[in-house]
């Protein structure tokens, strides 16, 4: 009986596999072609509306693989959940060891370090902003509101009123910068700053284009917002550090899957990184653009830093290992490929893998 | 582990599985997809222009430094807009901070795309269209 109640889903998911090989496949190609039944067809589009553009930028074949990907990586998530509640619910080795890196203490005194530290970043990171407002105040034309910004601004809501909102930041992060020096936590601080930085991020991607530069940020002040709900402790304030860094960890384990699941093990083949050299025309880029072997080599590298960089949560003696090759990864992709630049959030985040917790 | 730290872990699980199963951006949530394509060697590299004419008829050609935007930015909403056929709406809108450099209306307003060493004229705003959008 206990088997049965694990074949169950076995069975049911080479059901659906069977579903989609049939019929599911014709149906998201009449979707790609615009044909597919009309609520289904505005669902699509309404949560990937690049198709209006790329149905006519690229062909049907490449589109219905991309149908077929998020069918594929949806099984993956399946099977691999399925995994995890069956060694979850059977080896208790497997339970401790999973939840061993919410075990960590965190002392007040680095917490509040780390907490000013994060605040004074956060603060140099978002400097420029301020100017953005009245550039894009010039071309609101293209002022497309996402998410819950439909409801809250649903005309752009102008250059003033976004300086007020930044300011409004803006005095927030100085004075937490500031009481992370008396150790005095500010509960619905946290919450306001992430709330106030989520709306300004949404304004810039409300302009079609969006910017990856921020994200770590983002993640690093939602887990602030969450975690401030609670008074700090030792315990509490090791949980959190986790939080962060499984957050932030998992950036880089989801920019791996995505490279295995779009274009496989073929993704560390030279010619890859070569057409990015190519397109970045940085001078150190363009001269090893012709040594496949080295292109090989840092592909890979960066395959194995990406899926490999969240083990160091369980694994805690390689974290120096990580950081390092994390830390060259970054400067390699802003010398190489003119992505970021030194001091990128992507460098900062790597700030919150140090050894802050009690040995 | 505490209920708030239990919501963390909801929220990054969701925030980081979304987008990587429907592939694609959900705000504020992020798809982390960044040169993870195969490369296509077939699909021709295009770049976009716009070009002012004044009424002495000289002209000059605008790139992403013009608008104070990134070129990653402009290239995409040129893009967007040309192959969602909406290329008027997007010279309507770039030729709006075009007012601060001059009072008289330019005579006329293009988008031009190069590709494969060819540059083609893709859409442009009449003198009357851009008279009108002046005096807004």
């Amino acid at each position: 009986m206990a088997r049965l109640r694990w074949l169950l889903p076995l069975l049911l998911f080479a059901l659906v596999v069977g579903v989609y090989l049939l019929w599911g496949r014709a149906l998201a190609l009449a979707i790609i072609e615009g044909n597919g039944p009309e609520g289904l067809q505005g669902l699509v589009e309404s949560l990937y509306p690049r198709l209006l553009a790329e149905r006519h930028r690229l062909d049907a074949a490449y589109l219905l693989s991309k149908a077929d990907q998020v069918f594929w990586r949806t099984g993956f998530t399946y099977l691999l959940g399925l995994a995890g509640l069956w060694l979850w619910s059977s080896r208790e080795a497997f339970r401790r060891k999973l939840t061993e890196p919410f075990a960590i203490t965190l002392d007040t005194r680095p917490y509040f370090t780390l907490l000013g530290i994060t605040m004074f970043a956060i603060g140099i990171y978002v400097l420029p902003w301020l100017g953005d407002f009245a550039t894009y105040e010039t071309i609101e034309g293209f002022y497309r509101p996402v998410g819950l910004l439909k409801v809250i601004f649903g005309t752009y809501p102008g250059a003033n009123t976004l300086e007020w909102l930044w300011y409004l930041m803006g005095w927030i992060l100085m004075v937490q910068w500031a009481t992370c020096w008396q150790r005095v936590h500010l509960r619905y601080a946290h919450i306001l700053l992430f709330l106030v930085f989520v709306l300004l991020q949404g304004v810039f991607f409300s302009f079609e284009k969006t910017d990856h530069r921020f994200a770590p940020l983002f993640w690093i002040l939602l887990c602030l917002a969450v975690a401030s709900l609670q008074k700090p402790s030792p315990t509490h304030n090791g949980q959190w550090l986790t939080l962060t860094r499984l957050a932030l960890a998992g950036q880089y384990l989801f920019s791996g899957l995505e490279k295995l699941f779009t274009s496989g093990l073929d993704w560390a083949a030279p010619a890859t990184l070569r057409f990015h050299l190519l397109a970045g025309q940085m001078p150190l880029g363009l001269a090893i653009a012709d040594m496949d072997w080295l292109l090989v080599l840092m592909a890979t590298g960066t395959l194995l830093l990406q899926l490999g960089f969240i083990s160091q949560l369980w694994w805690p003696r390689s974290r120096w290992w990580w950081i390092g090759t994390a830390a060259a990864f970054h400067i390699g992709s802003w010398l190489l490929l003119g992505i970021g630049d030194l001091f990128s959030p992507w460098m900062f985040a790597l700030v919150f893998f140090m050894p802050w917790e009690r040995k | 582990m505490t209920k708030t730290i239990r919501i963390g872990l909801i929220l990054i699980g969701s925030g980081l599985l979304l987008p990587f199963l429907l592939q694609t951006d959900l705000y504020p949530y992020l798809r982390y997809g960044m040169f993870a394509e195969p490369v296509q060697e077939e699909l021709p590299a295009e770049h976009f222009l716009l070009r002012r004419t004044l009424s002495t008829g000289h002209s000059l050609l605008l790139d992403h430094e013009r608008f104070d935007l990134e070129a990653s930015t402009f290239h995409y909403l040129c893009r967007n807009h040309y192959y969602r056929g909406e290329t008027q709406h997007l010279l309507a809108t770039l030729i709006t901070p075009e007012r601060r450099y001059q009072e008289e209306p330019y005579a006329g307003f293009a988008l031009l795309r190069i590709s494969e060493g060819d540059t083609s004229l893709v859409d442009q705003l009449t003198p009357a269209q851009i008279k009108a959008l002046w005096q807004d």
